[in-house]
């Protein structure tokens, strides 16, 4: 390289790291105004509190991290609460981003709401004995030797099964779709309860073999909680590859239901479903008709943020493991079907609006009844007889088809927790 | 059992955005410069398209504000190394990172709320205009003095000078340009791939796709189409792939893979004639 060369190398050097450290500059101060906001005021309180939450995706997901952030906003407008948050914060960095913000001082709580910011509370529980920390998912087990973590979970295998029966109403083909984020024991018991609640559905409206022949396929899995283009591509392929006309799904973005959408405007019927958020609302809100939303689960976080705030506000903290199911954090548990509320706001954990032109009124009558049932435990997805095989992370059989759940039998907590097997009528493709 | 069909409509939608930066990056390089900043033009182009589909309802003129906007980023690339002679590797990746980052402060400003989306099948008119993209850069390279003008600075920047072509001026256009096309492919793939919604991360690599596909097209705009079209239905086809027994990884890297497979094959077979643009890719 002669002394021009490198001069004009240096030069290039130069310009290319100015360029850069203005765009870093740019970011790093808009970050600090747009993703951390405080809002909330203590004037007039006696108890105050600061808690912390931190998302690992954007709040503009529509599904998981918005989900969260709605309950965090109403839980904000009590005035003893002092509430930050911070956007998609990787989980390989939460630990340092978590700990520069407690070092700041004046946090009494931090909400972790992904499964993997496991590592970095256990490492921040002991440095800070005097903050409380809340991990979402759990499982509690993890945090056996932290006394002040607790952890909380808003529970849907109850609802995937409530989407089964419908889906297994209004399906066609008989075949229905599956694209999971990952198989953990979390969405390997969702895929099983909707499975079942399929052949229940079939069978109610007097379909597909009584239901004998309805068939859930699951895509391999995104490994990505949220995977936009891939659940896009993967809902494609469940629809136009093997004739999927009902596409359920665990990914907390939009995709898959706008994927679903957009088979309506080309002539075909595909139903999904509401994750988290519900969808009507949001495609309401954007003055546009959504077709294919046939039900789905929702969750509301803010009871279950009200409660542990408030107990530590008060004094009383003690830590605990939250599993809001149906008929958790209601004033009224079982409601007759007249008076029912299903598929509309009711506790921790709900049914979207339900498709009522879609879903035959007979089936829909089973789904209020089984709501309701489900809310006081009297019905339960996981009720033997069931049979199955045990699967590996891939979601590939590595055994025989045989009887996982006795005649009568109802599968507990644990089993639930930690299921690894599929239902006899779920394939991975 | 494979639909045929259906797997075709969804490549050629992958392939627009593709062939669109990769024709745009295939004329500057043949000029004898290379952009690194394609992935950084595109996630700007798809924050403004969604941002402007908003404001202005139209995604026809969310297209073109997003082509607008790439293409006045794309000064950080082109006063630096073009006019200012610095390292045109570092620029660009100092572009890539700039563009990145203005993309996430342009994007949430959308917060979550869609554009009116594109079509996305074959009947889009921009697949339609892609065609005709590739067709008008074919007769520009090798049909028109000024593609004589962009190849011999290709070859030879000395020659080209002593010659007296207007070296900066047409290296600076077609990165502009280049530009342009890139920042419109970043605003195809948000406003017909992901129904006119935006998120972070949106162009998911597909820039750095798109220079390996100029490589691939052997820096012609037909080769890059073709190239394209190959890319795009490999990344339409990662679920089919994985479902027929391919470790899922694998089937995540088929794109990648082929196009490394496709380029070994074509450095082999391609004889001394082809050959890309010396100041680009001096093999001797």
């Amino acid at each position: 390289m002669d002394r021009r060369d490198f001069l004009k190398a240096g030069a290039g050097l130069v310009a290319g790291l100015a360029i850069g450290a203005i765009g870093g500059y740019a970011l790093g101060s808009s970050k600090a105004e747009t993703t951390l906001q405080a809002s909330g005021n203590s004037e007039g309180a006696k108890v105050r509190l600061k808690a912390l939450w931190i998302y690992v995706g954007p709040i503009g997901d529509y599904g998981w991290t918005h989900s969260h952030h709605i309950a965090k906003e109403k839980v904000a407008q009590h005035s003893w609460v002092e509430t930050v948050h911070l956007e998609k914060v990787p989980e390989t960095q939460a630990y340092d981003v978590i700990k520069a913000q407690l070092d700041q001082g004046g946090y009494d709580a931090v909400f972790a709401t992904s499964y993997g910011y496991m590592e970095a509370i256990k490492r921040l529980a002991p440095q800070y004995p005097e903050v409380k920390f809340y991990h979402c998912s759990g499982p509690w087990e993890e945090f056996r030797d932290h006394p002040n973590v607790s952890t909380y979970f808003a529970e849907f295998y109850q609802l995937y099964y409530l989407n089964g029966v419908a889906a297994g109403a209004v399906t066609e083909s008989c075949r229905l779709g599956y694209i999971p984020a990952f198989l953990i024991p979390e969405v390997v018991r969702h895929i099983n309860a909707f499975a079942i609640g399929a052949i229940h559905g079939a069978k109610i409206a007097g379909k597909c073999g009584n239901g004998s022949q309805v068939e859930v396929l699951v895509t391999p899995p995104l490994n990505s909680w949220f995977a936009p283009d891939k659940a896009r591509a993967a809902a494609q392929t469940l629809v136009d590859q093997y004739g999927v006309d009902v596409l359920s799904y665990t990914e907390d973005s939009t995709a898959t239901i706008e994927a679903a959408e957009e088979y309506w405007s080309e002539g075909s019927k595909v139903y999904s479903f509401s994750h988290y958020s519900d969808m009507t609302q949001y495609y309401k809100s954007q003055g546009r008709e959504l077709r294919s939303h046939l039900t789905g689960q929702i969750s509301d976080w803010s009871p279950i943020y009200y409660t542990l705030l408030a107990a530590q506000a008060t004094g009383g903290y003690t830590k605990v493991d939250i599993w809001a199911r149906l008929g958790d954090y209601v004033p009224i548990r079982w409601r007759s079907p007249e008076s029912s509320r299903a598929g509309s706001p009711e506790g921790a954990v709900y049914l979207a609006p339900l498709n009522r032109e879609a879903i035959p009124p007979r089936v829909l009558e089973e789904i209020i009844r089984l709501y309701e049932d489900m809310k006081e435990l009297l019905y339960e997805p996981f009720t033997g007889p069931l049979r199955g095989y045990q699967i590996d992370e891939q979601g590939r059989p590595q055994e025989e088809v045989k009887l996982k759940v006795e005649e009568g039998a109802r599968l507990g907590r644990d089993s639930l927790w930690y299921m690894n097997w599929f239902h006899e009528s779920v394939q991975r493709i | 059992m494979v639909e045929l069909a259906s797997l075709v409509t969804a490549a050629l939608a992958n392939a627009v955005p593709l062939a669109l930066a990769g024709i745009g990056e295939a004329l500057l390089e043949r000029s004898g410069r290379v952009n690194l900043g394609v992935e950084g033009l595109m996630a700007i182009g798809a924050a403004v398209g969604v941002l402007a589909g908003i404001h202005l309802g139209s995604p026809y003129l969310a297209l073109l504000g997003s082509g607008i906007a790439a293409a006045m980023l794309s000064l950080l690339y082109v006063v630096p190394v073009i006019l200012m002679g610095a390292d045109q590797i570092v620029a660009g990746l100092a572009l890539f990172f700039a563009g990145t980052a203005l993309a996430d402060l342009v994007g949430s400003a959308t917060g979550g709320a869609p554009a009116p989306p594109l079509d996305g099948s074959p009947r889009d008119p921009i697949a339609a205009s892609t065609l005709a993209l590739a067709a008008g850069a074919m007769v520009l390279l090798y049909r028109s003095w000024l593609g004589v003008e962009i190849r011999a600075m290709g070859e030879s920047e000395e020659y080209a000078v002593a010659r007296g072509l207007r070296v900066p001026l047409i290296q600076g256009g077609l990165a502009v340009a280049a530009a342009f096309l890139a920042g419109v492919a970043g605003a195809y793939m948000a406003l017909a791939l992901h129904n006119g919604r935006w998120y972070s991360g949106i162009t998911a690599g597909w820039g750095w796709i798109a220079l390996g596909l100029v490589i691939l097209g052997y820096w012609s705009p037909a080769g890059v189409l073709l190239a394209s079209l190959l890319t795009g239905a490999l990344l339409a086809s990662r679920t089919l792939l994985a479902a027929y027994g391919v470790n899922e990884a694998l089937a995540d890297m088929a794109p990648y893979l082929a196009v490394l497979a496709a380029l070994l094959a074509m450095s082999l077979v391609a004889g001394r004639r082809v050959r890309p643009p010396a100041m680009v890719w001096r093999r001797e």
